[in-house]
């Protein structure tokens, strides 16, 4: 994905220096983008581990401990690792080119926020090195378990996600300034393509709640190292204030990993459709309220903890209520396509992928905002079905799906469109197998988090497992094809696609390195 | 387009937030709101109608419990 | 994707049939909140259902009939307000209409008032302990596979991970009501067919209830990450008609007497050692492992430690009275009197830490007291 030597002015400089100093947005949006794809490869070997001991009833490949660890660091990985700083990479390449911005307004503080991760993640990962092993309390890291029982590297977890934070939250001021700023003359809030305004609104959410998560774990910090009680009954603290806290950067947390693929998804399909978003003004609308309403729904995650009934009467009809706006956008997509002239390149595909089984995540998040019945679902495998429907096919098939799309911008080639084809055939139905029988072991009262499972629910687990195999390995041909896409790709035209619409498509390709020192025209 | 010289009234920024909990806006107010030069009002109005929605929730909530 | 949806609800409309084996829908259950919550399960399915019929059918269509190889035209609309409130006012309603039921059956779930038997449960790192709060009687409760089983070395047996060695019995058609609470960290008492999940959390009490209408045996599992056997803590409840609960409940105070009698007798190191291993290894090896050697950093070894060759009292005293803020609990009220002594002696001298030592059940008996 390495932009090609621009025409105008100064180039990049040459070498490890280019990557290290870069204030240049391509630039660190291709960083951004390589470093989310190597955690989503290292977290998807975790989860293959996890799968692979999962496979059949006993305990074969792992022990529990270890098991405990992995699946905590998935979760981290993947979270904080592969998704956030995904979406981050794909605004930083494309809100500048979209909004006929030269660069990022803060172009050192973006260089900053990028460099910080590998720091953070190196922290995190070596914790598997350590004695006592890794964090093993689980992505959610409920106390007690993660301060007085938890092992000794959980400092270095604080550490690390601290870092996160700070490049999350410097990140996030950056997308803020650069969209309120640096639009071209013309460009108004009501012409934003809706990446962007997406985007503006998780920066929103990512600068509110992120230091409510940076506040959590500094209380952890405290009970464990010095002498305070936040969490802890015997001091007189609170174990269950913890999730309360924890959720309330949680939920919101959600939305920061699909709003913007929402935002995503609405450029895509307008393009293979031919025909413009359908309520524009409804979906930018929608998307700022479903940012204030995820304040007051937190607690759907805690409906066991023994809340008073009037707490969970209020988060049920709260959460009941934020489905609604959630779920018309797929109203809108499915509008879009109506009558429409479709062609079903790769990035259609994905998009197309990413509204069913996102939608089919959204229905089972339906049934678990039913608070009876999240008696029986809570903490099984159902709820890990509808999370990974949302996250895997939503917010990863989305991201693939910008890739895609995008990707003959960035490097000037398209990609092989036969390969793209096969990656997403075996995407979509390796996702499926995996992820579709947990519903069933998850009603059927498999526990989630659990190294080893009662027999009735041998099957569906086995089936489960091949279908990661298949998943994570067809990731590989994503991979290729990127690097035949730069290396030897057909060369693109500069709309790339036949119905693509937005600044973006009006420079060549590939974008050079400096783009829009002039600002463009809008009528 | 027509540029709307003078700045949304308060209850048309009102309007607007409660377009948006709905989650339908027209294309005519879209446009007005977007010319605007201040957003903290909207902001503001969000905060405020996001607190009354609470309100209104948790009266729901007695009321079913109260009936039901 | 239509296919997908008909394929999924056939396989819910299959359940309990054709496999009553591969189950992959929520179980009915045996009290009447747990078939409330089943219907309302299967009302809120349906309706997604239906959704998804609507939604994935326009979609399929347009990607069928609206295809540019089919030489489509692209139409430009692209906005209705008519149309777009009408899609927002109508799941808006079906909620509503969802909500109260919903809520109906939670005001049921949070009436604990009038119970017939009130249990405390409490959760243990990888144990339950129940105490019958009218009656003397207190037990733990734990895993009863064998590790020979989980390690692949002996066939599984059918109850798998589900079955323990002192399960809860509890009468049929009463109200019972259980107390939770946690020693250590957050667990969370879970029995599908109860429809009952509340989390155990140490120093709070959660309360929740249950009325069985049919005697049997129900299982379950902790359901909030507890630790390291968090999947190896299971619940197993035995209800039982009115008499057989009551002749339950004499047999299992004139065990509690005989337990207490066998303190006195006489023990000699080598009857001491071989209950020793058996009590460790039900009770301490899931830290402190099979060869005394524990888990760096975690848990400490006990072979060649210095508490374990050190002064007895002290050793004694760990065992009894935990170390708080640890996870190594108090075991006074969770072994008996021959127990404790057995595990200490055994402690003392497996692992080539030959101390020689003896600490009979008498001791212990004098220091439970
Ligand atoms: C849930 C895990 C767990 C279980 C089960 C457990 N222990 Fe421990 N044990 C610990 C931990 C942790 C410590 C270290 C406490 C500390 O920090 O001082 C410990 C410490 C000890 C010590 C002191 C060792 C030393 O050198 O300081 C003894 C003796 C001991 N345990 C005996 C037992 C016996 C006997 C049993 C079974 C009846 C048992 N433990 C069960 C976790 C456990
Ligand atoms: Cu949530
Ligand atoms: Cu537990």
């Amino acid at each position: 994905m390495n932009s090609s030597v621009a025409t105008t002015h100064h180039g990049p400089a040459s070498g490890l220096s280019r990557w290290l100093y870069t204030t240049n947005h391509k630039d660190i949006g291709t960083l951004y983008l390589w470093f989310s794809f190597v955690m989503f490869l290292t977290g998807g070997c975790m989860a293959l581990l996890i799968r692979a001991e999962l496979f059949q009833p006993g305990l074969q490949l792992i022990q529990p401990e270890f098991f405990n660890q992995m699946t905590t660091m998935h979760g981290l990985i993947m979270v904080f690792g592969a998704v956030m700083p995904a979406f981050v990479g794909l605004a930083n390449w494309m809100i500048p080119m979209m909004v006929g911005a030269p660069d990022m307004a803060l172009p050192r503080m973006n260089n900053w926020s990028f460099w910080i991760l590998p720091f953070a993640f190196s922290m995190m990962l070596s914790t598997l090195f350590m004695e006592g092993g890794a964090p093993n309390f689980g992505w959610t890291f409920y106390a007690p378990l993660s301060t007085t029982y938890a092992p000794p590297s959980v400092t270095f977890f604080i550490f690390a996600v601290h870092m996160m934070g700070i490049s999350s939250i410097m990140g996030a001021i950056n997308i803020i300034a650069t969209i309120l700023n640096l639009r071209a003359p013309g460009m108004n809030m009501m012409k934003l393509p809706l990446f962007v305004w997406t985007w503006l609104i998780t920066a929103f959410l990512l600068i509110a709640v992120m230091p409510v998560l940076a506040g959590v774990v500094t209380m952890m910090l405290m009970d464990i190292h010095f002498g305070t009680s936040f969490f802890n009954a015997a001091g007189g603290g609170d174990p269950v204030l913890f999730q309360h806290v924890f959720w309330f950067f949680g939920h919101p947390e959600v939305y920061i990993m699909i709003l913007p693929a929402f935002g995503i998804v609405s450029e895509i399909i307008p393009t293979f459709a031919r025909k413009k978003l359908f309520g524009y003004p409804s979906m930018v609308y929608a998307t700022a309220s479903i940012a204030f309403l995820s304040f007051i729904v937190w607690a759907h995650h805690m409906f066991t903890v023994g809340m008073p009934l009037v707490g969970e009467v209020f988060f049920m009809f709260a959460t009941m209520l934020i489905a609604v706006p959630t779920g018309v956008k797929v109203f809108n997509w499915v509008a879009t396509m109506f009558r429409g002239s479709l062609t079903f390149e790769t990035p259609m595909l994905f998009a197309l992928a990413f509204v069913v089984l996102f939608t089919i995540g959204g229905f089972s998040g339906l049934m678990l905002a039913i608070a009876p019945a999240d008696f029986q679902y809570h903490d099984t495998y159902f709820v890990v079905a509808h999370f990974h429907y949302v996250l895997v096919p939503g917010a990863v098939f989305a991201i693939m799906a910008g890739a895609y799309y995008w990707l003959p911008k960035w490097c000037g080639n398209y990609y092989s469109e036969t390969m793209g084809k096969v990656h997403f055939w075996c995407s979509f139905i390796g996702v499926n197998i995996t992820f579709f029988p947990m519903h069933f072991i998850g009603l059927a009262g498999m526990p989630r988090r659990i190294p080893d499972y009662a027999l009735q629910f041998a099957d569906f687990n086995a089936v489960a497992t091949v279908g990661a195999f298949i998943f994570g390995f067809s990731q590989l041909i994503f991979l290729y094809n990127v690097l035949h896409c730069i290396r030897k790709g057909r060369k693109a035209s500069d709309e790339v696609w036949e119905g693509s619409h937005g600044l973006e498509w009006t420079l060549p390709s590939p974008a050079p390195y400096h783009s829009f020192s002039e600002a463009p025209q809008i009528k | 387009m027509s540029r709307i010289q003078n700045e949304p009234r308060w209850i048309d920024v009102i309007l607007s937030v409660l377009a948006a909990f709905f989650g339908v806006q027209t294309k005519r107010n879209h446009e007005r709101d977007s010319m605007t030069d201040s957003y903290w009002r909207y902001i503001v109005i969000g905060l405020v109608l996001l607190l009354a929605f609470i309100a209104v929730i948790y009266l729901l909530v007695k009321l079913t419990l109260a009936y039901l | 994707m239509e296919k997908l949806l008909l394929g999924v609800s056939g396989l819910f409309l299959f359940s309990g049939r054709a496999h009553a084996d591969w189950t992959v829908n929520l179980t009915k259950g045996v009290t009447e909140i747990s078939r409330e919550i089943y219907d309302l399960h299967m009302v809120i399915f349906w309706i997604c259902v239906v959704i998804g019929f609507i939604v994935f059918g326009v979609m399929l269509w347009s990607v069928v009939y609206h295809r540019k190889s089919r030489g489509a035209k692209a139409h430009n609309f692209h906005e209705s307000l008519v149309v777009e409130i009408a899609w927002t006012v109508v799941p808006f309603i079906i909620l509503i209409a969802m909500a109260v039921p919903a809520t109906a059956t939670l005001i049921k779930m949070y009436d604990n008032t009038e119970a017939d038997l009130d249990i405390q449960v409490t959760g243990y790192q990888w144990k339950w302990r129940y105490q019958y709060l009218a009656e003397d009687i207190d037990f733990f409760s734990s895993l009863s596979t064998p590790r020979e089983q989980i390690n692949n070395t002996q066939e599984k047996s059918t109850d798998y991970l589900l079955e323990v060695d002192n399960p809860l019995v509890i009468p049929v058609g009463k109200k019972v009501r259980f107390l939770l609470t946690a020693n250590d960290v957050i667990h969370s008492w879970w029995v599908p067919e109860f429809a009952v999940k509340k989390d155990a959390i140490p120093g709070f009490i959660n309360e929740a209830w249950v009325i069985v209408d049919k005697p049997g045996v129900y299982r379950g599992q902790c359901a909030e990450l507890c630790g390291k056997d968090h999947g190896f803590m299971p619940i197993v409840v035995e209800v039982k008609s009115q008499e057989d609960y009551e002749q339950w409940l004499a047999e299992f105070k004139k065990a509690d007497a005989l337990k207490s009698q066998a303190a006195e007798k006489s023990w000699n190191l080598a009857d001491l050692m071989a209950t020793g291993e058996q009590v460790y290894s039900k009770a301490c090896l899931a830290c402190h492992q099979a060869n005394g050697e524990g888990v760096p950093s975690i848990f400490p070894a006990l072979k060649n430690s210095a508490v374990a060759l050190g002064d007895e009292a002290l050793h004694i005293d760990v065992v009894l009275n935990g170390v708080s803020g640890t996870a190594m609990q108090a075991f006074k009220d969770q072994l008996s009197a021959v127990e404790l002594a057995a595990v200490i002696t055994y402690e003392r001298n497996a692992w080539g830490n030959k101390t020689g030592d003896i600490v009979t059940p008498a001791q212990i008996a004098e220091l439970k007291k």
